[in-house]
């Protein structure tokens, strides 16, 4: 095999198993990304919505 | 026909599970931020995921395989330059970080903060017509793709691009950037296997040692060597090496992804980690167009061989999962375009003609509105537009013709503090001179004289739009740093 030819499979090689790789590592970790994003957003929605009007006094 | 019930069934089960979701996201935009930047709550992974996801579409698949398939193991060097360029940005924070700082959610406001009103509105439009045009093929590719794969014939091209626009223009304009955001993630995990899937069963079907043997009969040294091939050269590794950090750090979509980040920080560690796994995603198609060489020869189309090939090898099943892998890394990527140019196009464009800001409803329904147009335009100019170089050359030229000018304003806009509003506009203008230059001369390429022949050469063009728009920056400020000052940001 030309040895240009085989360094370029060589690179091909390295470049997928680091794509792959890393492509684990950021499904796993992003999963909890993702939850903590829209737990987040609910929150701050739920904050950011108005407060409930005081209930009336029973006494006179 | 390749594609049996059950590989239509786990297409179907995956098509409305993706829409469902998306269309959900909906209760998650409460506001302009949330539309257009998640909120700015967008963590490194999956921050990481969701640039990865837009970065790679059918389009990418199909131009970077018809590069391998024309330029055999030489055009690997693309993946190199491309990791370098995201790993100069990853490491230094190179403008993503400057601009994510700035809080902004388009580029051309970073020209309003620097250079003034007018600046936007050039850089809007120049932006809006670039990024829209660069679009323009990705429909029929995807078209084609699909119709190959799927062993559907071209008869059905038309209907296939219809169908996949109706389904990424719903939920786009439905959810902004959380439907994206959340989508990108299913759709990163779906590609990645995908891209798995087909790249063992291209391996065991054709023989590396075969493929070898396939390039250099085909192609002789140039089939590994970038530098004498004829499609390369230095001036094309010169553009790509410019290109891949400017591009990279300012396509409005990718950068849309980097300011929807916690912080500045967390900004550049997306494009770190995104760098990465860059090599991978261009050398995997182009491995794949080397293989679809190998097994047809030289007198296949080179634009169908690869999904030719991706339809023979895969088996039932597997095929109607890599068709949805494939599916959703196009539809990530229509949805990020989508909703950059859009946005620009409200924000940088029509506002400052009306010389009114918008209300955040009005804002947000433009937006819809305009990413609806967005797609009746790529399904038109997908159908009509003959492509006048490689594919991945047009979306370079295209990319080019934004991402010069862009690069000549921000970076100086960042790091000189001689910038101004004069180098600006011809940072701008110079900078998409070389590309419009070359997609109009190239209609009329037979009828120019010879010495001007260099001008539809797009290698040529693509590097002179960096030279030019630099050039432009400081030239025009240097000369009128007196009656432009330049503003302190």
């Amino acid at each position: 095999m030309n040895p240009w030819t085989m360094f370029w499979l060589v690179v091909f090689a390295c470049a997928a198993v680091l794509f792959f790789g890393t492509a684990l590592v950021i499904t796993v970790v992003g999963f909890r990304d993702l939850r903590d994003l829209l737990s987040n957003t609910a929150k701050s929605e739920r904050s950011s919505s108005p407060p409930l009007p005081p209930p009336s006094s029973p006494l006179p | 026909m390749n594609f049996q019930p059950l590989d239509w069934c786990i297409l179907v089960a995956y098509l409305s599970g993706s829409m469902f979701i998306g269309i959900r996201a909906r209760k998650y935009v409460e506001n302009m931020e949330g539309y257009f930047v998640a909120g700015r709550r967008v963590k490194v992974a999956l921050g990481s995921a969701t640039l990865i996801a837009t970065e790679i579409g059918i389009v990418t698949f199909m131009y970077f395989g018809q590069l391998g398939f024309v330029s055999g193991f030489s055009c690997f060097l693309l993946g190199i330059i491309g990791l370098i360029g995201y790993m100069v940005i990853g490491k230094t924070g190179f403008i993503v970080s400057g601009l994510r700082a700035l809080k902004i959610v388009t580029i051309p406001e970073f020209y309003e903060l620097k250079y003034g009103r007018g600046v936007r509105l050039l850089g809007g439009i120049l932006l809006f017509l670039g990024g829209v045009l660069n679009m323009g093929i990705f429909l029929k590719m995807d078209g084609v793709f699909l119709t190959q794969t799927m062993g559907l014939g071209q008869g059905m091209l038309l209907t296939v691009m219809t169908l996949m626009l109706i389904v990424v223009v719903s939920y786009t304009v439905l959810g902004g950037m959380f439907s994206v955001v959340i989508t990108d993630y299913i759709q990163f995990v779906v590609l990645s296997v995908g891209m798995l899937i087909a790249t063992a069963f291209v391996i065991s079907h054709v023989g590396l040692t075969e493929m070898s043997a396939t390039v250099m009969r085909q192609f002789g040294e140039n089939g590994v060597n970038p530098v004498t091939n004829p499609r390369f050269g230095w001036s094309f590794i010169l553009w790509m090496l410019i290109g891949s950090v400017a591009i990279s750090a300012l396509n409005q979509p990718a950068a849309s992804k980097s300011f929807a980040s916690e912080s500045p920080e967390v900004g550049r560690k997306v494009f770190l980690y995104t760098g990465i796994t860059l090599a991978g995603r261009y050398m995997i198609p182009m491995f794949w167009g080397v293989a679809a060489l190998t097994m047809f020869g030289p007198a296949a189309d080179s634009m169908m061989a690869m999904p030719r090939l991706l339809g023979a090898v895969v088996p039932t099943g597997m095929l109607g999962l890599m068709i949805a892998g494939m599916l959703a890394a196009s539809m990530s990527t229509y949805s990020a375009y989508m909703l950059a140019w859009s946005s620009v196009a409200t924000r940088d464009i029509i506002a400052p003609i009306m010389k009114r800001e918008f209300s955040e409803r009005v804002t947000i329904l433009l937006t819809r509105i305009i990413t609806g147009m967005i797609g009746i335009f790529i399904l038109v100019f997908g159908l009509w537009y003959e492509i006048p170089a490689t594919a991945f050359q047009y979306t370079a030229i295209t990319g080019a013709m934004y991402a010069a000018g862009a690069f000549g304003c921000v970076a100086a806009g960042l790091y000189w503090k001689k910038a101004n509003a004069v180098g600006a506009y011809a940072s701008l203008g110079f900078g998409a001179l070389a590309p419009v230059g070359f997609l109009v001369l190239d209609f009329v390429k037979s009828s120019l004289p010879p010495g001007l022949l260099f001008l539809v050469d797009v290698n040529i063009s693509g590097f002179l739009s960096f030279f030019l728009a630099v050039g432009g920056m400081i030239v025009g400020s240097l000369l009128t740093q007196r009656s432009h000052p330049p503003v302190r940001l």
